[in-house]
């Protein structure tokens, strides 16, 4: 190849992704079902070919899939649901007991604060600060159902979601290989490498995060219900998603089982509990888990990491968040294998 | 008579029609009728029409290429090598990213199954074993060839 059409084809290549990009941007008000929709076919698809290795057609494997789709689904709604929802109504009804836990045990600190430096109390700060946590709580709370009903209506929930899982499980990979035999088989074959490649560690990684945020939930669940806190189903769940946030989720977990904990009990020794617990669900989680089902690591660090999600829920909300990491992650695999064809071809 | 309707709805008559191909391949000898499956679900299936060129010196290696139908030439300068249905090339690819050393036409239309080390190494991560037996083909095809061509 020459070095003027190998620009033409590098521009090319950049313009494309631009324009996908643009594209994106401006149509991301309906995209959320989509990518949820492709998220868990993605996941559902090596399900499907191991099915399929045993000689089975397609439609069987799907069969299977939406079958346990299905009950998982309606176990999720008779099951969990109604359980969350209780916990949740606690939460709000016993919500102004915490509040006043709080305001005792900040009172004791600002009569403390106050003795030593009397300056401070002519400000007011605390009262300031406990008016501000409290309402953010309760709105978070209040606000946290409508939030998600308002990503996710109802009626992509019930029918456009499992409508579009159910089609591109059946169709699989077929449409994306028809479109590709257009290609000219010059570039074929690194087009697909490329492709490939990122499938397979993307896969990986994704797959991966997800058992690890089930495993995480699951045993906060347990490890809180055997001592006895509060809530555990509410902090578990929420461990268990902020888990997939890399540096910051674990904690999340941690400080609110903490908070709830230190609350009921009014003991130092339930801190020390929880701590010890989740240290071993981190520990588990990291020597255990984490080397059975992820087996490969994105390796990006840690500053490159925070930007890419900050960055994508900036622009695309709360889903951004959660797909950025794995986003930044390909653009970079791409550059890189980019940069060593352009190499390779100098040699 | 149901037997065989229910046979056709739930069995996949084209990935047998696959296993039972790449059987006969020398490169997926020994290997067990479940992946033999499995390489059959990750083959990329391209027809090459007559005179189409396939890959040329110096470029990538990144596949194995199986020949279905048809009839493929491999040129390296003035030494060339024919490729039937059944036969394959390409193989280097399977072990790392190296560049081919000549360059493949199709001479006649040409159906052939494309297997990407992307997808090979994918399988072979979760399937030690069927790796470990596509390898040791490798090697005997490639000791072979040694033993024959020099010295």
């Amino acid at each position: 190849m020459t070095e003027s059409s190998e620009n033409r084809v590098f521009v090319i290549i950049v313009m494309i992704f631009l324009a996908v990009g643009l594209f994106l941007y401006f149509a991301r008000g309906i995209l959320a079902p989509f990518i949820v929709a492709a998220f868990i076919a993605y996941l559902m698809s090596p399900l499907i070919v191991k099915i399929q290795s045993y000689g089975y057609r397609r439609w069987v494997g799907v069969a299977v899939i939406a079958f346990i789709l299905a009950v998982a689904l309606v176990a999720f709604l008779i099951i969990f649901i109604p359980l969350l929802i209780s916990e949740i109504e606690k939460f709000k009804s016993s919500s102004s007991d915490y509040y006043k836990y709080f305001l005792n045990y900040f009172g004791a600190i600002r009569a403390k604060i106050e003795m030593t430096i009397p300056a401070i109390k002519s400000y007011n700060i605390s009262s300031m600060v406990i008016e501000k946590i409290h309402s953010f709580i309760v709105s978070t709370v209040q606000q946290l159902p409508a939030y998600l009903m308002n990503i996710f209506s109802v009626f992509s929930i019930i029918v456009l979601i499992p409508m579009l899982v159910f089609f591109m499980l059946l169709g699989g990979d077929k449409s994306v290989n028809a479109a590709l035999n257009f290609l000219p088989s010059k570039y074929i074959e690194t087009v697909l490498s490329v492709v490939y490649e990122v499938d397979a560690v993307l896969g990986r990684f994704v797959r991966g995060q997800l058992i690890e945020a089930f495993f995480v939930g699951i045993a906060s669940v347990i490890f809180l219900s055997v001592l006895g806190v509060n809530f555990a189903l509410i902090i578990g769940t929420i461990a268990g998603f902020a888990n997939i946030i890399p540096y910051l989720g674990p904690f999340v977990g941690l400080v609110l089982a903490l908070a709830v904990g230190v609350v009921q009990f009014q003991t130092f020794a339930i801190a020390v509990k929880i701590t010890i617990v989740y240290a071993l669900i981190q520990f588990l989680d990291n020597n255990l888990v984490q080397p059975l089902v992820v087996g490969y690591k994105l390796n990006l660090g840690p500053v490159a990491m925070v930007f890419a999600m900050l960055s994508g829920g900036q622009i695309f909300g709360f889903l951004g968040m959660i797909f950025a990491v794995p986003v930044i992650a390909v653009i970079k695999m791409i550059f890189i294998m980019f940069i060593q064809k352009c190499n390779g071809a100098e040699v | 008579m149901i037997k065989k309707l229910l046979k056709f709805l739930f069995t996949d008559g084209i990935l047998k029609k696959d296993i039972a191909f790449l059987k006969k391949i020398v490169l997926f000898k020994n290997l067990s009728e479940k992946h033999l499956a499995k390489v059959a679900l990750i083959v990329f299936k391209k027809t090459y029409l007559a005179g189409e060129k396939i890959y040329e010196v110096h470029q990538e290696a990144n596949v194995v290429y199986i020949v279905k139908s048809g009839h493929v030439r491999l040129n390296a300068g003035s030494d060339g090598k024919f490729v039937e249905a059944g036969d394959f090339f390409g193989e280097i690819s399977l072990i790392g990213s190296y560049k081919h050393n000549c360059s493949a036409v199709a001479l006649k239309d040409s159906e052939l199954h494309l297997i990407y080390r992307a997808k090979f190494d994918d399988m072979f991560s979760s399937n030690g074993k069927a790796g470990l037996v596509i390898m040791k083909n490798l090697a005997l095809i490639f000791a072979k060839r040694l033993e024959y061509s020099e010295i």
